[in-house]
């Protein structure tokens, strides 16, 4: 019985895994227009090496970061409904970066292209961890019902507000890239941005993974938790310091991306039902990579007359999928 | 010479004391039975002597070591603690659960002898691939005891066990707490409401009231 579940699992996520591939291939090579892979032909190679194979990159590492997040964050909070662009952490970060873009007025002209990435990041995973802070020091006190949630809307206003204020005083060629960013795309990241993105992609993705065991004993609550040797606070600090890095550097480089972070980890549990939580985010994360590949090919197929932003396919994807979650509790 | 919990001078209580100065000792092979009215601090003792709080004043020691004064993972092979906490989570299988308690071991993920006896001796074996919504409250809270065996501690701290169990599971569990704690050399304490059944197999009985523990050879009606 056990053996066979234990290689059920492994075909589901090698049959994920090839799915991965596919998509990769077909946003590499399909849309909008049709790359031949085998052709010789210098412009091909030119938009495959700067455009292509940058985004689908990019693509990649967004959805693992948010739906890593969004998992973490949904068990430590107890919540399936949680994830960091509901909880606010993403307007955090936005509103962090968007200070940075409008507020430091001649930092949009600065040539030193790694001081711009690491300033960008850092930015952002301040904005996000800030955010985060507010939300464990308020959830300690109240409990981690559905107050947090709530808490998240209104924060995410209030960020709102801020961000509106921001725009109001941009003169307006930054105002358009800020809007613009704000919508979500995985198109603008290359060279220093992209290898930072994948590095702080990768160290969160290990951080993480070695976070889960502890992670799976705290479903017991934190007292049960704690007997049985899991040093809960630190997990939780750990857990939020990790949280704010991911989502940070991913909303810095590619805007706040709307429910990826929630949809996914759900929908993993359903795949996977299993309590293995270092399984359960090996699949999240590949779930992840392939949610934030499917937004971006749908939103370039060639039928509609513009490239749409990530936000508008990622929020029409994940929507009703977190209805029907919602529904069937 | 047996192992033994000693409680020495012992105010216990959050920020005000709840329980007045409090010694007592405890042998291997005991089972404690611990009554008391609603909020009279049963909860707070027992957390006590898991190190979730710290008395306000006095020790704790188990063979002459304080127990607050271990790490956390230190004391997770020594004291094991259940409470009544409900699970949120839905994909996790009772066996997962079980499994839970050799955290401590570095045991992680892996079904073991030890697991698979836990669920015997709660008479769950049967239940171990079921997912833990599927489960009853009260088979769920033998899940739960079964982890605290897998644990495989000293001192096993079972808040309420008998809470959501029908009569015969609860003249069961009683039974078998008896049994583990006689044949495997374990201190168990346990609080609970059903003072009829406890009485056959409690071997030491503290009675909380008024912010203070008298202890009596046998149970005294309270009520």
């Amino acid at each position: 019985m056990l053996y066979f579940e234990e290689n059920l699992s492994r075909y589901k996520t090698i049959i994920l895994l090839i799915l991965l591939g596919i998509l990769i291939l077909i946003n590499m090579f399909c849309f909008p227009t049709f790359i031949n892979p085998f052709g010789e032909n210098t412009l091909s190679e030119t938009i495959l090496n700067s455009i292509r194979i940058p985004k689908t990159i990019t693509a990649i590492c967004i959805g693992i970061s948010l739906s890593a997040c969004g998992f973490m964050l949904q068990q430590l909070f107890k919540n399936p409904l949680a994830g960091p662009y509901v909880l606010g952490v993403s307007s955090g970060a936005s509103l962090a970066v968007a200070f940075l873009l409008i507020g430091v007025p001649s930092f949009a002209f600065t040539n030193l292209e790694v001081f711009k990435s690491l300033s960008i990041a850092i930015a952002g995973s301040v904005g996000a961890f800030s955010i985060l802070f507010i939300i464990m020091t308020i959830s300690l006190k109240y409990g981690y019902s559905y107050i947090l949630l709530l808490l998240g809307v209104i924060i995410a206003q209030i960020t709102g507000a801020l961000q509106s204020l921001l725009d109001y005083i941009a003169n307006p060629s930054d105002l358009k890239l800020f809007s613009l960013w704000g919508m979500g795309s995985f198109g603008k990241t290359t060279g220093y941005d992209l290898y930072l993105l994948i590095a702080i992609v990768c160290i969160g993705f290990i951080w993480t993974y070695k976070l889960m065991p502890p992670l799976s004993v705290m479903v017991l609550g934190n007292d049960a938790a704690k007997t049985l040797g899991v040093n809960t606070q630190s997990i939780s600090i750990q857990i939020l310091l990790c949280t704010g890095l991911l989502t940070g550097i991913a909303t810095a480089f590619c805007g706040p991306i709307a429910f990826i972070g929630m949809a996914v980890p759900n929908v993993a549990k359903i795949v996977f039902k299993t309590a293995n939580y270092q399984k359960l985010l090996l699949g999240t994360c590949i779930l992840g990579g392939i949610m934030a590949l499917l937004c971006d090919t749908i939103s370039h197929l060639p039928i509609f007359s513009v490239y749409l932003p990530i936000n508008v396919t990622s929020s029409l994807i994940s929507g009703p999928i977190i209805i029907y979650i919602l529904l069937k509790k | 010479m047996n192992a033994f919990l000693e409680i020495s001078h012992c105010v216990i209580g959050r920020k005000e004391a709840l329980i007045q100065s409090f010694s007592n000792i405890v042998e291997s092979g005991n089972v404690v039975i611990l009554t008391g009215k609603n909020g009279s601090g049963k909860s707070t003792l027992l957390k006590t002597i898991a190190g979730l709080i710290l008395p306000i004043s006095g020790q704790i020691k188990y063979n002459n070591q304080s127990i607050h004064a271990f790490t956390f993972a230190e004391r997770a092979k020594l004291i094991a603690f259940v409470n009544t906490h409900k699970l949120s989570d839905e994909y996790i299988k009772v066996i997962d659960l079980v499994t839970l308690g050799r955290y401590p071991f570095n045991e992680k993920y892996k079904h073991s002898e030890i697991t698979e006896k836990a669920l015997a001796t709660l008479g769950i074996s049967h239940l171990a691939n079921k997912y833990i919504n599927e489960i009853s409250d009260g088979e769920f809270q033998k899940a739960n005891i079964a982890r605290a065996l897998a644990q495989d501690t000293p001192i096993i701290l079972l808040d309420e066990p008998s809470a959501f169990l029908d009569y015969p599971s609860k003249k069961e569990l009683f039974f078998n707490l008896q049994n583990i704690a006689v044949e495997e050399h374990k201190i168990i304490i346990c609080p609970t409401h059903d003072i009829e059944l406890s009485k056959t197999v409690g071997t030491l009985f503290w009675h909380l009231e008024n912010g203070i523990i008298t202890e009596t050879l046998e149970q005294i009606a309270w009520i």
